[in-house]
C-alpha cells in the first residue's frame, strides 16, 4: 500500500456548494453519480462471484481461473 | 482500472473468470485465518500462493489482487494490487495463457471452451426480492479536481492513487420489503423508520475511495424519510424527501434526500425506486483514504432499486 504521504493533498472548502436534491436536478445529479459505460467495463467481463464454485466449474472444463479479490467483495462491497 | 483494457477483456475470456473476497479467502489476521483455515476455497487459494514468486504473494498481508490459477490450485500467474497497472496485468495474462497450453497438454485437461455469463451480485443479494443499488461519488469543489469522470486516455496509465479524482464505489442491501415505500392515501407520511436507518446505516458511507464498515445505530443522530402518493393511470407516482444525519465522533454525512418512485397497481409492485442523497461529509474511517482529505467536502449517493 501507498503511504498516506503519497496521497494527493486536496482542499476542501465548508463553502463548497451541495446541490439541494428535487424534483428538478433529480435526474442530472443521479447521472453525475451514477458511472459511465466506460467506468463499468468491468462488467462486460463475465464474474461468478464465489472462488469455490468456480473451480469446481473450471474443473469440470479443465480451463484456468482468473481470480479476481479485493477486500470487500470486488463486485460491490467494499 | 485494468477491465476497460480491451485487450484485457479479451484475454479475460480464456478464463473461468471469478470475484471474491481476499479476506473470506485468506485473512491476514490469525484469528480470523483459523476460522477459514479448513474451508477448500482457502486451501485451494493458499496452495496456488504457496508457489507464488514472494513479491507477488505479499504474505503475510493482504491478498488483494489478480491471479490465473490453474484448475488443480497450480500456479500461472498473479500480483498482489495490481488492478491499476494494464500493461503489467495485459503481460502476465499472456504469459498464464503460455504456461497453460504447457499445462494442459501436461496434465490432459479438457480444455473446453468457457461459456459467457453474466456478471452477478454479490453471494448473498441474488434472488432477493428488494436489493437495493447504491453508487456514491464526490460531488464537485471550488479548488480541487473531483467528481470528474473517469477519461481513458486520461487515466488510464496513471498510478492507480490517481483514480481518487474520478473515484466511484458501488453497494448493495437487501432492503427487504418494499411495501413499506408506498403510501396509503395521499397525505404525506413517514417511511418506516427501521427502513430509513437500514439504508442509513449501510448505504450513506464514505467509501468513495475505499473501504469503510457501516455506521454503529449510535451514530444515527437523524434519519428520516417521508412519502407522499399521487394517483396516476395504473398505479400511484411517488415523491420522497428526508435528511440524514450520522456522526460516530471520526466522521459524518449530514444530507438531503429527495426521490421518486412509482407503484405499478396491475403489477402490483413497486416497479420505480430512485433516492438522491447529497450533503457534506467530514472525517475519515477505516481504509477510504480520507486523512488528508477531513472536509468538510460535498459526496452524492445514488440509491436505486436492482
Amino acid at each position: 500500500m501507498l503511504t498516506l504521504s503519497m496521497i494527493v493533498l486536496l482542499h476542501a472548502s465548508p463553502q463548497d456548494p451541495v446541490p439541494q436534491p428535487n424534483a428538478a436536478n433529480l435526474q442530472e445529479w443521479l447521472s453525475f453519480i451514477e458511472p459511465a459505460e466506460s467506468e463499468l467495463a468491468y462488467r462486460a467481463i463475465g464474474w461468478r462471484n464465489e472462488l469455490w464454485p468456480a473451480v469446481i466449474e473450471a474443473r469440470e472444463l479443465g480451463r484456468p481461473i482468473l481470480l479476481w479479490t479485493m477486500n470487500g467483495h470486488p463486485l460491490g462491497c467494499t | 482500472m485494468v477491465w476497460s483494457d480491451p485487450k484485457i477483456a479479451k484475454l479475460s475470456r480464456e478464463f473461468v473468470t471469478v470475484a471474491d473476497e481476499a479476506y473470506m479467502l485468506y485473512p491476514e489476521h490469525e484469528g480470523n485465518l483459523q476460522r477459514v483455515k479448513d474451508r477448500p476455497q482457502h486451501q485451494f487459494f493458499k496452495r496456488y500462493g504457496e508457489a507464488m514468486p514472494a513479491g507477488d504473494w505479499h504474505h503475510p498481508g493482504t491478498k488483494q489482487g489478480l491471479y490465473m490459477i490453474g484448475p488443480n490450485g497450480e500456479y500461472l500467474e498473479g500480483k498482489f494490487a495490481a488492478s491499476g497497472l494494464p500493461d503489467d496485468i495485459g503481460e502476465r495474462l499472456e504469459r498464464a495463457l503460455d504456461r497453460w497450453q504447457k499445462l494442459r497438454r501436461e496434465k490432459k485437461y479438457a480444455n473446453k471452451s468457457v461459456p459467457r455469463v453474466a456478471s452477478t451480485l454479490p453471494p448473498g443479494f441474488v434472488g432477493k426480492e428488494f436489493v437495493l443499488h447504491v453508487y456514491s461519488r464526490d460531488l464537485p469543489r471550488g479548488d480541487a479536481e473531483c467528481g470528474v469522470r473517469f477519461d481513458k486516455k486520461v487515466h488510464q496509465d496513471a498510478i492507480w492513487i490517481d483514480f481518487i479524482k474520478w473515484a466511484w464505489n458501488e453497494n448493495w442491501l437487501d432492503a427487504g420489503d418494499w411495501h413499506v415505500l408506498v403510501p396509503k392515501g395521499r397525505k404525506e407520511q413517514p417511511v418506516d423508520q427501521a427502513f430509513i436507518g437500514l439504508v442509513a446505516q449501510k448505504m450513506l458511507i464514505d467509501n468513495v475511495r475505499g473501504q469503510a464498515r457501516t455506521w454503529p445505530k449510535s451514530a444515527i443522530r437523524t434519519a428520516k424519510l417521508t412519502m407522499k402518493g399521487k394517483p396516476e393511470r395504473g398505479g400511484v407516482r411517488i415523491t420522497y424527501r428526508g435528511e440524514v444525519d450520522l456522526d460516530d465522533g471520526a466522521r459524518s454525512i449530514r444530507a438531503q434526500i429527495y426521490g421518486e418512485g412509482r407503484y405499478d397497481s396491475k403489477r402490483r409492485d413497486l416497479v420505480e425506486f430512485e433516492l438522491l442523497v447529497t450533503g457534506l461529509r467530514t472525517g475519515k474511517h477505516g481504509a477510504n483514504q480520507r486523512a488528508q482529505d477531513l472536509g468538510p467536502a460535498p459526496i452524492g449517493f445514488s440509491i436505486k432499486r436492482y
